[in-house]
């Protein structure tokens, strides 16, 4: 009884998890805050895309903080034909090739 | 002055553990990142060396004294939730105190086996580095299913494993803050404590006895304890609660006893350990040691020298006050009813739970106890569980993720 009780709640609440982690946003932080200790974490940023890159098959931004000198790489998977200026970025923290960066998510034009 | 500086730190950063080890939910991140913010003030009294033995002291201790929530009062960190099983069957034979003693002895015995690997891992791990995380996933997926094998209910533990699994891929994708205080709260904590509850566990008296295992065993432990640790400090997504599952595959089927000893090891050599791999491979491997190598900037073979000096003093003092702590604990619970104790802990985790994750992280809470609690009524070892953090990090390091 207890075990079929425990399983319910149980995948009932995984279900449930999997709808919030749709809706919940990231909270916003600041370039210069964002460390290895936050790589795989889904964040989000706003910043000035100052640079873009377009590559084959992905986009590279260079965002540089709207309160500070702190400038961050954001990458994109996706050809959105991004354009310079402010935006509001969510994605997850990487390491590649010894530098932090964002894998991106979505990028909403401020 | 530089001196006294770094003695003083090693003081401030012990009681500064003491503190964040005795809280459940309070992680020794947070303390360090008030100190990354605090820098520009506090480099104005103190040196960033002091700053850095502050952190490392801090660390150390933390590692020590987190043992004494998790094993007598079911509230454990990350890297002692493994330590909730054994560490409830002493209790409930009047052996807590002999419990949280031989956790100690192990972060002592993890301290020494630090200072003296240290030198063969700054020339071995630039060379091993990129060697290891090839064949990252292999390991741990080669652990996982020795565990699994040594199970009496294979498919149950294999289902335990995957269920606690997708839940932490869950988890750790949501975007609240310590998402893994729930998370293993709820896993290792809550469902003992809710369990506890139900059956109306009394404990008896406790006895201030200790036990010891055999030097045989000693060196067993510290053995399984240095592999597994030295390949998970140094790579990311990897800490304490991984290397306790590949350290227990390699120890094979232990008693209780050599279990909490080598947890206790792996508590301090993956913390020590991820300070080193700042030296090693210019990889800060934990949020402390993130924030340490921000504040020192450059990294000196003489600042890794005082680190690890800091991280003995600061050791032989926490297995003192640690002791006395524990002690102090013990005495507190044999006098009061240890289902009202059980209560009042769950409903301090529940409002802590709230206040740090928010409504995510009470679900969160409820759906980790309910796989808790199906693991305890099944009657399949907890271990599996440890699926939640296991999972992500296999996926993380598959070649063709």
């Amino acid at each position: 009884m207890i075990e079929r009780f425990a399983l319910v709640t149980a995948l009932t609440g995984i279900i449930i998890l999997m709808l919030l982690s749709n809706i919940l946003v990231p909270e916003i932080i600041e370039i210069s805050s964002i460390n290895k200790g936050m790589l795989d974490k889904k964040i989000s940023i706003i910043g000035n895309i100052t640079s873009v890159r377009n590559l084959e098959n992905m986009e590279i931004l260079t965002v540089k903080s709207l309160n500070d000198d702190s400038i961050i790489t954001v990458v994109l998977f996706d050809k959105l034909e991004i354009e310079k200026g402010v935006a509001s970025i969510t994605g997850k923290v990487r390491e590649y090739k010894g530098k932090i960066e964002i894998e991106a998510e979505e990028i909403t034009k401020e | 002055m530089v001196l006294s500086q770094i003695f003083f730190a090693i003081i401030m950063g012990i009681f500064a553990g003491s503190f964040t080890g005795l809280m459940p939910g309070i992680h020794i991140n947070f303390v360090a990142t008030l100190l990354l913010l605090s820098s520009n003030f506090l480099l104005q009294y103190f040196s960033p060396l002091s700053l850095a033995v502050f952190i490392i002291s801090m660390a150390i201790a933390h590692s020590f004294i987190d043992f004494i929530p998790s094993i007598l009062l079911s509230a454990p960190n990350s890297d002692t939730a493994l330590s909730i099983m054994p560490g409830h069957r002493f209790l409930l034979k009047g052996r807590g105190y002999a419990a949280v003693r031989l956790s100690m002895i192990g972060c002592y015995i993890g301290v020494i086996i630090l200072i003296i690997t240290t030198p063969v891992f700054m020339i071995v791990m630039p060379f091993l580095y990129d060697y290891i995380k090839r064949f990252m996933a292999l390991i741990l997926i080669f652990s996982v299913l020795l565990l699994l094998i040594q199970e009496k209910k294979k498919f149950g533990a294999f289902f335990l494993f995957m269920l606690s699994g997708i839940l932490g891929m869950v988890t750790l994708n949501m975007p609240i803050r310590e998402p893994l205080f729930p998370l293993l709260t709820g896993l290792f904590g809550t469902s003992m404590i809710v369990t506890s509850i139900k059956e109306k566990t009394k404990i008896p008296i406790q006895k201030l006895s200790i036990t010891s295992i055999s030097k045989r065993e000693y060196v067993k432990v510290s053995l399984a304890g240095l592999f597994a640790s030295s390949l998970c400090s140094f790579l990311p997504g990897l800490g304490s609660a991984q290397a306790a599952v590949i350290a227990s595959d390699v120890n094979g089927r232990a008693s209780q006893k050599s279990f909490l000893v080598l947890l206790g090891i792996i508590s301090t050599l993956v913390t020590g350990l991820n300070f080193v791999a700042i030296y090693a491979i210019n990889k800060p491997r934990s949020g402390v040691a993130v924030v340490a190598s921000k504040i020192l900037e450059t990294t000196q073979l003489n600042h890794l020298i005082i680190l690890l000096i800091a991280s003995v003093l600061s050791a032989s003092l926490a297995l003192i006050l640690g002791l006395y702590l524990a002690r102090i604990f013990i005495r507190i619970i044999s006098k009061i009813d240890y289902t009202a104790i059980s209560l009042a802990i769950l409903i301090a985790l529940c409002v802590m739970t709230f206040f740090i994750s928010g409504i995510a992280g009470i679900v969160i809470l409820i759906t980790s106890t309910a796989i808790g609690i199906l693991a305890i009524s099944l009657g399949i070892r907890k271990m599996h569980l440890m699926g939640c953090l296991m999972l992500p990090v296999i996926i993380y390091f598959l070649p063709f993720r």
